[in-house]
């Protein structure tokens, strides 16, 4: 990297880190009850993985190949564990500190831009979900469905779920007005989780309801965990990537538009 | 309630029954918000797990009838579990505070703390279940998953597990001084109850180490009594022993529980 | 570094800010100079706090010029607000953080580096005498407390300019005081300070320059002293009637004409300006007008703020 494009990077990312640090000393205290969310993927793991999987036994996918039901289903809530570290932290924990504890308007007296902060809380944001995926993915090996290098390469696509759903988030931390909404966006997650192609292939859904799978950015996630750990990798991996890195941008761009909105009044 | 002067000291049930009318108050300002998780998530269970996984599971994994057949019992006691959610952890932590807190609010009237404790139990426990749980098990008729007319034991089944579960979930959640606390209620309680009380796997598959968590959770007893009704399957326990433990649950629960509001609302 | 006392720091002209319909600043100029206490002074809605904000370069003026330290807060802003001191109305302190990280983490926001920031925070802890306190979560402490941390933490990157928006509103008198003193210190350490107030006394007290705010625009601008001679008499006597009511008061003050400068009749009391208080007095006691109580006392800023826009500061602009 040249010494320009070196500085480049360091004035426009190195501000954002304070933010970082901010949440660090702020959740440090608590950081049993932050890690202890990626508990909750792990409960999906055993009951759906493991309790439903021994009742299916084994999943023919739609390319002929068959493999154990839990290993189909494991990357997948691999996929809705980074989903839910990033999206909490970015759509409840912002709205917080934005409406509630007024934390960004003594960050805005500072030299921090709008955008400092937005970047600063995906920082935090794929921190959280890193340390959720982590989790997941030792536990994964625990019980031994890592089964090839390429197991291992799901971690690294998990930024991107974790990118996409922190610009989601952060969006929806500046567009909600109370509590009830997140009801709402929870509800949607569910809806998600259940039919985003975790538990059965979407080839097997009713074809009105496929387009509407296909919009939905869990599904790429899924299908991008999904597709590398069982060492299936084909061209529409990049459409995944494509579209999870749009939401991301996007996502941010648009929040801290919204923020300096808001808080430059 | 009879017409006697509002000045005198209220009988204890009358005294909850005024405290439950605060709760049906606040649920006719939010039941729209409430119809997600009580009604339209279990359905959403059902049509991708039931439905959808049970495509792939043979009748034979689970004693012979279809997979959507073997989770519908359960799910409807789930749901009771599910609302408590809803209606056991942030109203419970937020009646002791100072901003708006119901409990607070009522002890400033003649209502004694244990009056209070059985007005939400009453909504929590008979009212909430006994709607939204009968409202589930109608729509799941739809998916043809009955065999017999006693499926519709699944609903009292449902308002027992709730009367075993709630009454602890109310002495926990009293007792928490810190709210980032709550999300742990739901992490080691609310869902594992969910997910491994047998509802969607037969719970003899857990690691032999796990049973008697299994054993413990009232889920699992009211599943079994549901399952049984609705499926003709024997249950585990002769039922009569599933139903005694879910009543002594129920009333260690509403002891603790007393203690602890007694105790909160003390000054 | 050697202090120009006419350098300016803060130069506004013609500066406006409109909310939809509402103008909330109507176009203001003034000047702020390195090393003095600059006040705006108005009741609440005159429009000093958004000026404030856009002093502060956190919002966006909608016309006029707006110029800090020779910088242009539109393209600028980061590099001037690094030069600042903010104190906002609510603090804005972070209540998930101690008092101390309160002050680490803001020197953070600065790029300052983490020792300097911890050697600051200690020593500026003991300037606002929270020393004891800071490992203590922000909601323990008191409003008074709370408002010197913020205080503190505007001083962590040694500002050139301290913006404190109504420092001591809402807090106790033994608070305030306890405040002004140490923004009395701050003075002079040779900060440039500019604030906003609708304390009377607060003003005269710490304000070396001040200007007077009212529906957006500027009325009347200088130092304490200059406002009350060149704006009211050197004394005013206060005539008051326990009991009447305003229209009997208007009817009295009109039986005065001739005595003092001015008469002036308010809800509570008659005011009579004058040079000579005593003498004032004396000729009242002739006049047969028997009030309760009589108070000849110098004229203040109160009694500025009262000619110019008809109202007492206590009263809103609704």
């Amino acid at each position: 990297m040249s010494v320009i494009a070196y500085g480049l990077f360091r004035t426009r990312l190195g501000p954002s880190r304070a933010m970082l640090s901010r949440n660090w000393v702020a959740m440090r205290r608590a950081w049993v009850l932050v890690a202890s969310g990626g508990v909750e993927s792990l409960l999906f793991l055993f009951a759906f993985g493991f309790g439903v999987g021994a009742l299916v036994g084994d999943i023919t996918l739609p390319g002929g190949r068959t493999i154990s039901y839990t290993a189909y289903v494991a990357p997948a809530i691999l996929a809705n564990a980074a989903m839910m570290g990033t999206l909490l932290e970015t759509s409840i924990n912002v709205f917080a500190k934005f409406k509630w504890m007024k934390v960004y308007d003594g960050v805005l007296a500072t030299p921090m831009r709008p955008w400092d902060i937005a970047l600063g809380e995906v920082w935090w944001a794929l921190i959280r979900g890193g340390v959720y995926v982590a989790m997941f993915v030792i536990a994964m090996g625990a019980f031994g469905l890592l089964e090839s290098v390429w197991s291992v390469l799901a971690v690294p696509a998990a930024v991107f779920i974790g990118l996409a759903f922190s610009g989601i988030g952060l969006t929806l931390a500046t567009v909600f007005r109370n509590w009830p909404d997140f009801d709402w966006m929870m509800a949607i997650v569910f809806a998600m989780f259940l039919f985003g192609g975790t538990f059965t292939p979407v080839e097997s859904y009713p074809g009105f309801a496929q387009p509407l799978v296909y919009a939905m950015p869990l599904y790429h996630g899924i299908e991008l965990v999904r597709g590398i750990s069982l060492g299936e990798l084909g061209p529409m991996m990049a459409v995944n990537v494509l579209y999870l890195c749009a939401l991301a941008l996007a996502g941010t761009w648009i929040a801290q538009r919204r923020l300096a909105k808001a808080l430059y009044k | 309630m009879s017409g006697t002067a509002a000045t005198a000291a209220p009988g204890p049930a009358a005294a909850a029954w005024r405290a439950f009318q605060l709760q049906l108050t606040l649920y006719r300002h939010t039941w729209h918000g409430t119809v997600f998780s009580s009604v339209v998530l279990p359905l959403l269970y059902m049509i991708s797990i039931g439905i959808g996984v049970g495509s792939y599971i043979e009748s034979g994994a689970t004693g012979g009838i279809t997979y959507a057949e073997f989770i519908a019992p359960g799910l409807v006691c789930a749901v009771a579990v599910m609302m408590l959610g809803g209606d056991m952890v942030y109203p419970v932590f937020g009646g002791y505070k100072e901003w708006g807190g119901a409990y607070l609010a009522q002890r400033a009237t003649p209502l004694r703390p244990v009056d209070i404790l059985n007005g939400h139990l009453l909504y929590a426990v008979a009212f909430r279940p006994l709607t939204a749980c009968t409202v589930v098990a109608l729509v799941l008729a739809g998916f043809g998953v009955y065999t017999s007319a006693w499926a519709a034991l699944a609903v009292p089944a449902a308002a027992a597990v709730s009367a075993a579960f709630a009454p602890w979930l109310f002495a926990w959640c009293s007792s928490l001084k810190n709210d980032a606390m709550l999300n742990a209620v739901f992490r080691f309680a609310i869902m594992p109850v969910m997910l491994f009380s047998g509802v969607f796997f037969p719970a003899e598959q857990m690691p032999g180490f796990l049973q008697p968590l299994v054993w413990a959770s009232p889920l699992w007893h009211g599943t079994e009594l549901a399952r049984a009704a609705t499926a003709g399957f024997g249950t585990a326990l002769p039922p009569a022993a599933h139903l005694a433990y879910l009543a002594v649950l129920a009333v260690g629960g509403w002891l603790a529980a007393r203690r602890v509001i007694v105790r909160r609302l003390s000054f | 570094m050697p202090v120009d006392e006419n350098e300016i720091l803060v130069r506004a002209h013609g500066l406006r800010k409109r909310y939809g319909d509402f103008e909330a600043v109507r176009g203001v100029d003034f000047e702020i100079r390195r090393g003095e206490a600059f006040g705006f002074l108005g009741a609440n809605g005159a429009g000093k706090s958004t000026t404030m904000r856009m002093i502060g370069c956190v919002s966006e003026p909608s016309d006029g010029a707006l110029d800090l330290f020779g910088l242009d807060p539109h393209t600028d802003g980061p590099a001037i607000r690094a030069r600042l001191g903010v104190v906002p109305q609510d603090n804005t302190l972070d209540n998930m953080l101690t008092v101390f990280e309160n002050l680490t983490v803001y020197a953070g926001y600065f790029g300052i580096k983490r020792r300097t920031a911890a050697r600051r925070a200690a020593e500026l802890l003991e300037f606002v005498q929270l020393t004891a306190r800071s490992r203590d979560k922000v909601d323990d402490l008191s409003g008074g407390m709370q408002r010197r941390l913020a205080i503190a933490r505007s001083l962590i990157n040694e500002p050139d300019l301290a913006l404190l928006d109504e420092p001591t509103t809402g807090l106790d008198p033994q608070a305030r005081h306890l405040l002004w003193e140490r923004l009395f210190q701050l003075k002079q350490r040779g900060v440039s300070i500019v604030l906003t107030t609708h304390y009377m006394d607060e003003a005269e007290q710490l304000c070396d320059r001040l200007v007077i705010m009212d529906e957006g625009r500027i009325i009347a601008s200088g130092s304490p002293r200059e406002l009350i001679d060149t704006h009211v008499t050197k004394e005013v006597v206060e005539l008051r009637y326990g009991g009447l009511h305003t229209t009997d008061l208007a009817d009295i003050a009109r039986t005065l004409d001739g005595i003092g400068s001015q008469v002036e009749a308010l809800p509570d009391r008659i005011l009579v300006y004058t040079d000579d208080g005593d003498d004032t007095t004396a000729a009242l006691e002739a006049r047969d007008v028997s009030p309760t109580s009589v108070l000849a006392r110098r004229a203040t800023l109160e009694d500025v703020f009262l000619r110019l826009t008809g109202r007492a500061l206590g009263e809103d602009d609704g």
